[in-house]
C-alpha cells in the first residue's frame, strides 16, 4: 500500500522545535550558573565542596 | 561536576546523533502515513520519559515533606531534585504535546482534541506549570506547598498512562504492547531514542539538580554573613 501522507515539512518543524527547546533549556542553565558565579564572586560567601 | 556527569552527556548526545540517523533514514517507511510517522521515534521515547520524571518529583517531594524537621540538610537536597524533576518534566510534557499536535496535523486534519489522553497530559502539565509558578512567586512556604501539589501530579500520570487502555480514544492505542505492535525493523531506531532521550532527562535533572543545590549554598551563605554581621 501507497503512504496517503507525506508531510515531511512537520516532521522537520517536529524535530527542529524538540531540538531547539532542548538547546534553549541548557543555555538558561548555562546562563544561571554564570549569574551564579558571577554572584559568589560579589559577594563574601563560602560554599561546601 | 564529576566524570561521569560529562560521560552521561557524551553518551547521550551520541544516541541521540545515532538514534535520530537510524529515524530518520533507516527505519522503514510506515504503509499508511509516510514518513510523518517518523515523529513517533522522537514522541513517544520523550512522553514515556515524561511519565517517569514525575514520579522521581513525587518521591522527591514525599521525602522532603517527611524529612524537612528531622534532616534539613537532606531535605534541602530532596527539594534541589524535587524542583529539577519537575522544570524537565514541564520540558518533556511541553514538547509532547507539541511533537504529538505536529503529528496529529496532516494525520487526523486536526491539531487537537480533548479526547482522554490528550486532556490528562495537558493536565499534567498544567499541574506541573503550577509547581513551578508555585516555586517562583510563593514567599517562604513555597517548597511545601509545591512538594503537595506534587502529589496531585503523580496521581495524574497513571491515569495518562492507562487513558489509551481504559477508553476509546482518538490517541492511536498502544503500539509497543497492544495488537498493533511495533513492526521489528521499527525496534532499533525506538529503543536508541528512548535510551538517548532518558539518558538526557536524566543529565538536564543532574544539571539543574546542580544548579539548585549551589543556588541553596549559596543563599544559606549570604544569609549566615547577614547574621553573623
Amino acid at each position: 500500500m501507497e503512504p496517503t501522507l507525506n508531510n515531511m515539512h512537520f516532521l522537520w518543524a517536529a524535530y527542529l522545535i524538540v531540538a531547539i527547546a532542548n538547546i534553549g533549556f541548557v543555555w538558561r542553565l548555562k546562563k544561571r550558573w554564570n549569574a551564579l558565579r558571577t554572584k559568589e564572586d560579589h559577594s563574601p560567601v563560602q560554599t561546601r565542596e | 561536576m564529576g566524570r561521569t556527569f560529562w560521560i552521561l552527556c557524551g553518551l547521550s548526545l551520541v544516541l541521540l546523533l545515532i538514534g535520530t540517523y537510524e529515524a530518520i533514514f533507516v527505519a522503514p517507511v510506515e504503509a499508511t502515513m509516510g514518513s510523518i510517522y517518523r515523529i513517533f521515534y522522537w514522541h513517544v521515547p520523550i512522553n514515556i520519559s515524561a511519565e517517569i520524571f514525575p514520579y522521581v518529583n513525587l518521591l522527591a517531594s514525599v521525602a522532603f515533606l517527611f524529612t524537612r524537621h528531622t534532616k534539613p540538610a537532606l531535605a534541602s537536597k530532596l527539594d534541589a531534585l524535587a524542583l529539577a524533576t519537575a522544570e524537565v518534566t514541564v520540558l518533556y510534557v511541553s514538547l509532547g504535546l507539541i511533537t504529538g499536535m505536529i503529528w496529529a496535523r496532516p494525520v487526523w486534519g486536526i491539531w487537537w482534541t480533548w479526547d482522554e489522553r490528550l486532556t490528562s497530559f495537558l493536565l499534567l502539565f498544567l499541574l506541573y506549570v503550577s509547581y513551578l509558578l508555585v516555586r517562583q512567586f510563593s514567599s517562604n512556604q513555597s517548597a511545601i506547598i509545591a512538594a503537595v501539589l506534587s502529589v496531585f501530579a503523580g496521581i495524574d500520570v497513571p491515569i495518562v498512562f492507562m487513558s489509551i487502555r481504559w477508553w476509546r480514544t482518538q490517541h492511536p492505542a498502544p503500539v509497543l504492547t497492544g495488537d498493533g505492535s511495533l513492526d521489528r525493523t521499527m525496534w532499533p531506531a525506538f529503543l536508541l531514542n528512548m535510551a538517548a532521550w532518558f539518558f538526557w532527562g536524566c543529565w538536564l535533572v543532574w544539571a539543574r539538580y546542580a544548579l539548585a543545590v549551589r543556588e541553596q549554598e549559596v543563599e544559606e551563605s549570604i544569609a549566615l554573613n547577614v547574621v553573623e554581621a
